[in-house]
C-alpha cells in the first residue's frame, strides 16, 4: 500500500476564526494578567522572573487556546504551567543568576512598598522563610494560603497527594514557629487583642 | 471535591498570617506588563523550537541517543520517592552528580561506546581518530562514522572512513539513525527522500517528506532491498501527525494510530512512543506492532530508549521543556515503573546512551562548575563518573556519545 503525500495545512491567510481567537485571548490577557502576575511573583519572589514565567505560560496557553474548552479552568491551567516553568527554571541556576542583580533592586523596592506600620518584623521573617522553601513546597503554600485552594484542590493542581500537601504546609508552618521570635507569634498577638 | 480542610478556614494562626502576608506582598501589584504581541511572539518562538526539537530530537534506534536539549522540567511529580542512585564503590571514580565539588583527574577512557570529543573520535576499542571538524552528532556504520553538522537546523551528513577522511556527503532534513547492529543508517535527504545506506549500497524507501520530518528508528537490514535483507524505517512528522512506517516491500502505513512520536525501537520490534502532549505533561506507551497490543502506558514518565535487551527503558519526567531534563531515569521495560534515576543538582541531562543491558551512560552539564560529565548509571542504582571536561558552554557539549548495542 503506497500512501499519497499527506495534505499540508493552509498557511499565510489569517481567517475570521484566527482573529476571533486572538480577540478572545486578548480579552483574557487584559482581564487576568495582573492576578496571574501576583501569583507568579509569590511563586518566584522575583519580579523579572515572575514576568518571564508568566510570558512563557501565557504563550503556551495561547498555543493551546483552542484545546482549553472549559474557560472557567483557564486560570488553573496557567497556574499549573507557571509552577512547572518555575520548577524548571529554578533548577537552571544560570537563569536565576542572570536576573539576580536587577532583581535585588526591584525587590527591595517592592518590599518597602508593601511593608506597613502593622509589621513588626513577623512579615519579613515569614517572607524570608517562604523564599527559602524549595519551589514545589512554595507552590503548595502559595496555592493554599494565597489562592485559598483547599488541600484537595491544591493536590489536584499540583498532581500530588493530599498527604503531600499537608506535610508541605506543616513543614512550612513549623519553620515559621521555629524561626519567628516568640514575641512576634500571631497567637500571642491575638491573645493581646 | 473532597475538602479535607476548606479554603479560608485556617485553624492555625500561622496559616492566617501566611495568607495576610501573601496578600500584602502583592496587593499593590496591578500591572499588566505583557502585551498581546509579547505573548504571541513568545508563542511563535516556542512553536518554532518545538519543531526544531522534533526535527533534531531523535538520533538513533540502536544508538539510542536521547533527544538533545528538547525537553525538561522536573514536573510536579518529581518527589524524592525514588532514592537517587548511589555512587559507585570505586574509590577513584565515584562522584555523586549532586555534589558540586569540582572533580579532578576524571578518567578519559573506559566507555563501552564510542564518543566524540571536539574533533576527536574516541572509538570503543580505545583508539582515536582525528576528524576535520567538530560534529553536531554522529552514529557508527560498521567501522565508518556517519556524522552530522547542523547549521541553523539544516543538516549535512558526512560519511567518514575509519581513517577520518570524508568519503561522501549529503544534505539532509534529518539526522541519521542506525539499526541495532549498526549496519544500516537512514535519514531524510533535503530532496524529501527517505534514504537508507549500508556498507556497499543505498536505496530510497519513499519520498514526499518535508523539513521537520525525522527518522525514529530502523530495523532489519543491512541491505534494504526487498530481494536482499529488507528493512523497516519509522518516520516522525514535524507537524505532529501519526508516525509512518516504510518497509522494503513499498508499504507505507501508520501502525500505531494513537502515537504522535516514536522515540525508539527495540531489537525485537517493540516501539516506545509518545501518545499525547500537553503543557502539563505527556503520556507514552510501549507498543508491540507484531501483536497490535500495548505493553504498557504511562503518564508519569517520558520514554527515551530501550536497553539492548529491552528489559529496561531510559526516560525522564512526563513534563519536558527547556534546556534539558533535570534527571534521567531507568524504567522497568515491561511496566514503566521507575527503577532508579540520576539527578544532577543545578544541572541538566544532555543525553543518555545504553552502554550495555545493565548500564546507561549519561551526559550531564553542571552550571556551578561549568563542567560536562559522563556518568555510568547501573540498573542496580549505582553510578560513577567516567568522563569530565570544562570545555564548551551549557549548550555545547564536550562529549557526544555514539551509543552501543
Amino acid at each position: 500500500m503506497q500512501l499519497a503525500a499527506r495534505p499540508r495545512p493552509e498557511t499565510g491567510r489569517m481567517g475570521a476564526k484566527a482573529r476571533a481567537k486572538d480577540d478572545e485571548f486578548t480579552a483574557y490577557l487584559h482581564a487576568r494578567q495582573p492576578s496571574l502576575l501576583r501569583t507568579a511573583y509569590l511563586l518566584t519572589g522575583d519580579r523579572n522572573h515572575a514576568e518571564d514565567i508568566l510570558q512563557t505560560s501565557l504563550a503556551k496557553l495561547y498555543l493551546a487556546w483552542d484545546k482549553v474548552r472549559d474557560r472557567d479552568s483557564v486560570d488553573a491551567y496557567v497556574r499549573r504551567i507557571m509552577i512547572n516553568e518555575n520548577n524548571s527554571m529554578w533548577r537552571r541556576g544560570w537563569k536565576k543568576r542572570e536576573f539576580a542583580a536587577e532583581a535585588e533592586v526591584l525587590n527591595s523596592k517592592a518590599d518597602r512598598e508593601v511593608r506597613d506600620d502593622y509589621d513588626e518584623g513577623t512579615n519579613d521573617a515569614l517572607w524570608q522563610i517562604v523564599q527559602s522553601l524549595p519551589p514545589k513546597a512554595r507552590a503548595v503554600v502559595v496555592l493554599r494560603y494565597y489562592e485559598q485552594l483547599s488541600e484537595a484542590e491544591t493536590a489536584d493542581v499540583l498532581g500530588i497527594s493530599v498527604g503531600t500537601v499537608k506535610s508541605q504546609c506543616s513543614r512550612a508552618l513549623a519553620a515559621l514557629r521555629d524561626r519567628v521570635p516568640d514575641d512576634l507569634n500571631p497567637r500571642h498577638r491575638e491573645e493581646d487583642r | 471535591m473532597n475538602n479535607e480542610q476548606p479554603p479560608n478556614e485556617h485553624t492555625d494562626p500561622w496559616e492566617s498570617e501566611m495568607s495576610r502576608e501573601f496578600d500584602k506582598r502583592v496587593r499593590d501589584l496591578h500591572e499588566a506588563p505583557l502585551t498581546f504581541d509579547n505573548v504571541k511572539g513568545k508563542a511563535m518562538t516556542i512553536r518554532r523550537n518545538r519543531r526544531i526539537a522534533v526535527a533534531g530530537g531523535i538520533l538513533a534506534a540502536a544508538a539510542v541517543v536521547v533527544p538533545i536539549a528538547v525537553l525538561a522540567g522536573n514536573g510536579l511529580g518529581d518527589s524524592n520517592e525514588i532514592p537517587p542512585a548511589t555512587t559507585s564503590p570505586s574509590p577513584t571514580r565515584a562522584t555523586d552528580p549532586n555534589d558540586p565539588t569540582p572533580t579532578t583527574e576524571a578518567p578519559q577512557s573506559g566507555l563501552g561506546v564510542s564518543y566524540l570529543e571536539g574533533t576527536t573520535w574516541h572509538r570503543a576499542d580505545g583508539t582515536t581518530v582525528e576528524l576535520d571538524e567538530a560534529y553536531f552528532s554522529a552514529v557508527e556504520l560498521g567501522d565508518q562514522l556517519v556524522a552530522t553538522t547542523n547549521t541553523n537546523g539544516r543538516f549535512t551528513v558526512d560519511l567518514i572512513d575509519a581513517d577520518g577522511s570524508v568519503v561522501d556527503s549529503d544534505k539532509a532534513y534529518s539526522q541519521p539513525v542506525t539499526n541495532a547492529d549498526k549496519t544500516t543508517v537512514a535519514y531524510i535527504t533535503r530532496e524529501g527522500e527517505l534514504m537508507t545506506r549500508w556498507a556497499d549500497g543505498q536505496v530510497g524507501m519513499g519520498d514526499g517528506f518535508v523539513d521537520g520530518d525525522s527518522v525514529a528508528g530502523v530495523a532489519g537490514g543491512p541491505n534494504c532491498y526487498e530481494v536482499e535483507d529488507g528493512c523497516v524505517v519509522y518516520v516522525n512528522h514535524g507537524d505532529g501527525s501519526a508516525p509512518e512506517v516504510l518497509d522494503s516491500h513499498g508499504i507505507r502505513e501508520v501502525v500505531i494510530p494513537n502515537a504522535i512520536k516514536v522515540n525508539d525501537l527495540s531489537a525485537s520490534g517493540l516501539v516506545a512512543a509518545q501518545v499525547s502532549y500537553s503543557d502539563t505533561g505527556s503520556c507514552s506507551e510501549v507498543f508491540d506492532p507484531a501483536e497490535g497490543t500495548q505493553v504498557f502506558e504511562t503518564c508519569d514518565a517520558s520514554l527515551f530508549a530501550f536497553s539492548p535487551d529491552a528489559s529496561h527503558l531510559s526516560g525522564s519526567s512526563a513534563y519536558l521543556d527547556g534546556i534539558g531534563p533535570g534527571y534521567v531515569a531507568i524504567l522497568d521495560g515491561t511496566t514503566g515503573t521507575e527503577v532508579t534515576r540520576l539527578s544532577p543538582d543545578q544541572g541538566y541531562v544532555r543525553e543518555s546512551v545504553w552502554e550495555d543491558p545493565q548500564h546507561l551512560l549519561v551526559t550531564t552539564y553542571h552550571f556551578e562548575q561549568g563542567e560536562w560529565r559522563v556518568y555510568r548509571l547501573g540498573v542496580d542504582g549505582t553510578s560513577e563518573q567516567v568522563l569530565s571536561s570544562t570545555s564548551g558552554d551549557e549548550v555545547t557539549p564536550a562529549f557526544t556519545l555514539l551509543g552501543g548495542s
